[in-house]
């Protein structure tokens, strides 16, 4: 039988504090310097997001823009050729004159494709992530919140959604009830479900323990009461840092699905759908992939660098997650 | 012992739950689309064609039934045909075990290479990095692995091919090239020639993942007291770094690359495409674009199945490296 | 790389041959500083003593004096960045502040070891106990693998461990506070250091063993005549078990002498805090020093004049813009920083201008006497 050992550590640690506290009978300048140090918020922790930082965002932004033109003009924004019906020479190299990105195997633009495709990609990654976040945030923060049958019951269904290759039930989803831009975007947002409720989970199963809400429960407060107003605004940080990771990953999962033939359908441009129509003449005109597949690489790079940043502004630590 | 107990019954629990939400996948759709199954597998089949065929499947039976037996069948290796006659020979077809069998072999196989090569490359990368926090190399390498990390596996797997595409003196095959018995045997010079490009393609985000956490965790256990008792023992730092910093260190990358095996199936269905690699993801695909729903039901429950699996053997694997669950455990 | 080294590292050879006369350790105004980003943290400030082989000697201050960070720089296991040292440690007459990792690595665990603070922590628990004690005996000795179990075995048994056969395939969490402790006495001791470091090895522990752990120490100490530097915030634990004692305050001796005229003639007012801070009782403590009012100074902006003044009962104005040096009492090997040392008339003076004025640290010693 292994000897049980009372912590004598921190039984110090506590009875140092206690007596700290008890004896103020010498006031210490120093001290009290330290401390007013210590309790000026941020002061170390405040990190900018500095130049790469702004970089991302103005990447992020300028997406945004493209992506809401291509939404409001149904795919036709205006200064790019029609990405459907103008024509011109096929497998135009980069830098062609009229083409500056060169045209596919149809004698689609590429430039125009991309910019085109930006409005379903995003909307996708969004809107998925969106569904996501709110469905997720509602499990994981219920689940930790109420340990007892409701956590349990909650935490095995999202370990159960967990049990399948995100991949695998997205194909799923998509091949057995559809490829219109609302089924993709609705199997992807299942796929991200279980990842952020674990995140919110693990958020709430930290913070419900704090003072502030079991005094919030002492008092009498609601159940809804405590997670809107206690819970929520501590724990959506470190979701919204996971988020940001989710779009990027969410957009990289719409492409995949569109190399698999899982994709949406041919109606829609996404960037996933011009990197799989290109994929036949990836020797001969190897730009058709690349330029979607660069832009794809871009902006999961900047998302990933505002989530790492975010992170480390809210000190969400990772073993957590 | 207990705990074991239950982690046994809960894994039982898990895969008669993901078995059954692949096969209701199947009915699901019907109701969704309306069309069924014998409208997908047999377009042309005459009337009596049909019959025989839905006789063939039990489609007759109740939903239970049919899952009972699609189970039972499935437990003795029989997942059904996958059917290629399409007009009066409806019923016949391949057994989905033969193609899994011939199949899964090269999935597997690509896994296990990429998370290899990943190792290799990233367990001596976030030692390092971690003993030398804060350096040149330490600040270069992080950058390159964040690229990497952003790095999805198709557009590794397409670069690399435009790469092979360009470079043919390399002797690396763009595409797979059909040889009699794939898999080669591991590691014979042809296999590695067919497999190297798809093995890179996976590896490339694998690589970030495991260095970048290898590095964090590593940097954590190096501020721990035992290792400063063991620097006082006289230990060089090659053997503190090994010995001491990272087996601790290795836990939370085990948990990760359990994990991670979801990732990985994804990456492999996409690199197999990419590259023509006759593995399951490959014929997942094939299934799906042929409305081979028998089949594609079959390849999903096996690949969820394997998934579950992977991850109740990463769980014992944990208990085995870090002796204080393991007697916990025991204790319990 | 080059095959694990087998050669013995045994003895100071990787230095000339060393001296046999004269004191074990010389430590010479040693500082080491932090760089931190609010400045210099000067954590140990120009220490200076002298230890003689089998001899021990007890440093005494409250938590964060320097006391730790005194024992890792004269050890040299302080990280090299980020850290400013000058100063020497003469270890037989080889300065350790100048030796090279390598020329340390040969004399860690075989010359010198460290019992640290936290039993709990420092074990490695992934490893089991028995190959925890035998790395050390086989980084140093040139012995076989058998045979270093068999040394393992003896030191379990001779560190008060029962049923050690079967503690050697245990893990540390296998075992109390108290029998960890244990073990990282063992493996300190293993290699028959000449120089022991003790950096408050009972802290951590029960109150029950905290004696118990002290006894093996010093039993230990006597056995294999090594030199000790015992760590501790506690006076009551280094009045029975010291030759000599030195009281640190903010990285500085302030005052050092042997135990007995210590206890006889303190003449530090820190001091005289920390002996009216151990308890009365006979049981041992470990929280007493804290019973001083006020916190130890920024050691980053530290006080002009010195160090104690801000919490001093006897503090003048003389005190607050001049630091006194280390001067030397009548009696022999003592030595103190103040200007006002405890028991002569300027300090009664001293007491009464301030308790007059009705500074509060003084305030309260009027209870007190
Ligand atoms: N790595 C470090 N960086 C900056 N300051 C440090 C560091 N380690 C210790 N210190 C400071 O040095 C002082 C002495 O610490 P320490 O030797 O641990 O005290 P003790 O052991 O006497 O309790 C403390 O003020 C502490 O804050
Ligand atoms: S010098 Fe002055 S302030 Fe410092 S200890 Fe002596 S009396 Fe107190
Ligand atoms: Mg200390």
């Amino acid at each position: 039988m292994p000897e049980q050992s009372p912590d004598g550590g921190q039984d110090v640690a506590t009875a140092l504090a206690r007596d700290e506290a008890a004896s103020p009978a010498f006031p210490n300048p120093a001290a009290l310097a330290m401390a007013a140090v210590e309790a000026d918020p941020g002061r170390s922790k405040k990190k900018s997001i500095g130049f790469g930082g702004w970089l991302c965002i103005a990447w992020l932004v300028l997406l945004l823009v493209v992506a809401i033109a291509g939404a409001a003009t149904g795919q036709k924004i205006p200064g790019f050729p029609d990405p459907k019906n103008d024509v011109g020479n096929f497998k135009e190299g980069l830098f062609s004159s009229g083409h500056i990105l060169g045209t596919d195997s149809n004698g689609q633009d590429v430039a125009s494709l991309v910019v085109n495709g930006a409005s379903a990609s995003l909307e996708i990654g969004f809107f998925s992530v969106l569904i996501g976040f709110a469905v997720g945030g509602l499990f994981g923060i219920l689940a930790g919140y109420f340990k007892g049958r409701i956590g349990a019951v909650l935490g095995s269904t999202t370990d159960i959604l967990l049990a399948f290759p995100p991949l695998v039930l997205a194909i799923s989803i998509v091949t057995f009830l559809g490829n219109s831009v609302v089924w993709v975007t609705v199997a992807l947002a299942i796929v991200s479900v279980p990842v952020l409720a674990r995140i919110a989970r693990a958020a709430t199963l930290s913070w419900a323990e704090r003072e502030f809400v079991t005094a919030a429960r002492a008092q009498g407060a609601k159940h809804g009461r405590v997670m809107l107003k206690e819970l929520v605004p501590n724990v959506l940080p470190a979701m919204l840092s996971i988020a940001l990771l989710g779009i990027a990953v969410v957009i990289v999962a719409e492409a995949g699905l569109a190399i698999v033939g899982a994709g949406v359908n041919s109606d829609t441009i996404t960037w996933g759908s011009v990197i799989n129509s290109g994929r036949q003449d990836i020797t001969d005109a190897p730009h058709i992939v690349l330029v979607p597949s660069i832009i794809i690489f871009i902006t999961v790079m900047a998302l990933n660098y505002l989530g790492d940043a975010l992170r480390a502004k809210f000190d969400v630590r990772e073993s957590a997650l | 012992m207990r705990t074991a107990f239950f982690k046994i019954v809960r894994l039982v629990i898990v895969v008669f739950i993901v078995t059954f939400l692949s096969f209701s996948m199947l009915k699901l759709q019907e109701a969704a689309t309306g069309s069924t199954i014998i409208d997908k597998v047999a377009p042309f089949g005459s009337p009596a064609a049909k019959a025989k065929l839905r006789q063939q499947l039990h489609l007759n039976d109740p939903f239970f039934m049919q899952y009972g037996r699609w189970l039972g069948n499935a437990a003795s290796g029989d997942f059904g045909l996958k059917y290629t006659g399409t007009g009066d020979n409806a019923s016949i077809g391949t057994r989905v075990s033969k193609i899994v069998g011939k199949e899964l072999p090269v999935s597997i196989e690509l896994m296990i290479y990429a998370q290899l090569l990943a190792l290799i490359i990233a367990l001596p990368l976030g030692i390092f990095t971690a003993y030398k926090n804060g350096s040149i190399f330490d600040r270069v390498t992080n950058i390159v692995m964040f690229a990497m990390l952003a790095m999805p596996a198709f557009l590794a797997a397409l670069a690399l091919q435009i790469w092979a595409a360009k470079n043919p003196n390399a002797g690396l095959p763009t595409q797979y090239i059909g040889v009699a018995d794939f898999p080669l045997t591991p590691f014979t010079r042809e296999n590695l020639t067919q497999m190297l490009l798809p093995t890179i393609s996976l590896a490339v985000a694998q690589i970030a993942v495991y260095m970048r956490l290898l590095r964090s965790d590593m940097i954590a256990t190096l501020q721990e007291d035992f290792i400063t008792t063991a620097k006082a023992k006289g230990i060089p730092p090659r053997r503190v770094l090994l010995r001491h910093a990272f087996r601790p260190s290795s836990l939370t990358l085990l948990t990760v690359a359990g994990l991670n095996v979801g990732a990985l199936i994804g990456g492999a269905i996409i690199v197999e495409q990419i590259f023509n690699l006759p593995g399951i993801g490959y014929e997942l695909v094939r299934s799906i674009l042929g409305s081979q729903v028998i089949e594609t039901q079959a390849i999903i429950a096996i690949i969820a199945v394997i998934y579950v699996l992977v991850n109740f053997l990463v769980d014992i694997l944990y208990t085995v490296l870090d002796p204080r669950i393991r007697h916990a455990r025991a204790i319990a | 790389m080059s095959p694990r080294r087998r050669r013995s590292n045994i003895g100071t050879e990787r230095f000339e041959a060393a001296p046999l006369d004269g004191p074990l350790l010389e430590v010479k105004d040693l500082k080491t500083a932090f760089k931190t980003a609010r400045g210099l943290a000067r954590a140990v400030d120009g220490v200076t003593f002298s230890l003689e082989r089998g001899r021990t000697i007890g440093i005494v201050g409250e938590s964060g004096s320097g006391k730790s960070v005194l024992s890792r720089s004269i050890m040299g296991l302080l990280p090299r960045n980020n850290i400013v040292r000058s100063g020497q440690a003469l270890l037989e007459g080889h300065d350790l502040v100048t030796a090279s990792d390598e020329q340390l690595r040969a004399l860690w665990g075989a010359q010198m070891a460290m019992v640290f603070q936290d039993p709990m922590t420092s074990l490695n628990p992934v490893m089991k106990i028995g190959n925890q004690i035998t790395e050390v005996l086989r980084q140093h000795l040139d012995i076989t693998k058998d045979y270093s179990r068999e040394l393992a075995l003896a030191l379990l048994q001779s560190v008060g461990i029962p049923e050690a056969e079967r503690r050697l395939n245990e893990y540390p969490h296998q075992m109390s506070g108290g029998m960890r402790q244990r073990v990282v006495i063992a493996i300190a001791i293993a290699c028959g250091p000449k120089l022991l470091f003790a950096d408050e090895p009972t802290t951590a522990l029960d109150v029950t063993v905290q004696a118990q752990i002290l006894d093996l120490l010093q039993e230990q100490q006597r056995e294999r005549f090594m030199a000790m530097i015992l760590v501790t915030h506690d006076l009551g634990v280094v009045a029975t078990r010291a030759d000599d004692i030195a009281v640190m305050y903010a990285g500085r001796v302030v005052e050092t002498a042997p135990t007995r005229t210590l206890f006889r003639a303190m003449s530090h007012p820190y001091t005289e805090a920390l002996m009216r801070s151990i308890p009365k009782l006979a049981a041992p403590s470990h929280t007493r020093l804290t019973a001083i009012g006020g916190r130890p100074p920024d050691i980053i902006n530290p006080p002009t004049g010195c160090q104690f003044s801000p919490r001093c009962p006897y503090v003048q104005d003389k005190c607050r813009a001049e630091e006194p040096p280390l001067i030397d009492s009548a009696e022999p090997h003592h030595a103190y920083r103040c200007w006002f040392p405890v028991g002569t008339p300027e300090n009664r003076a001293a007491l009464e201008s301030n308790q007059r004025a009705g500074v509060a640290s003084a305030v309260a010693m009027m209870g007190a006497n």
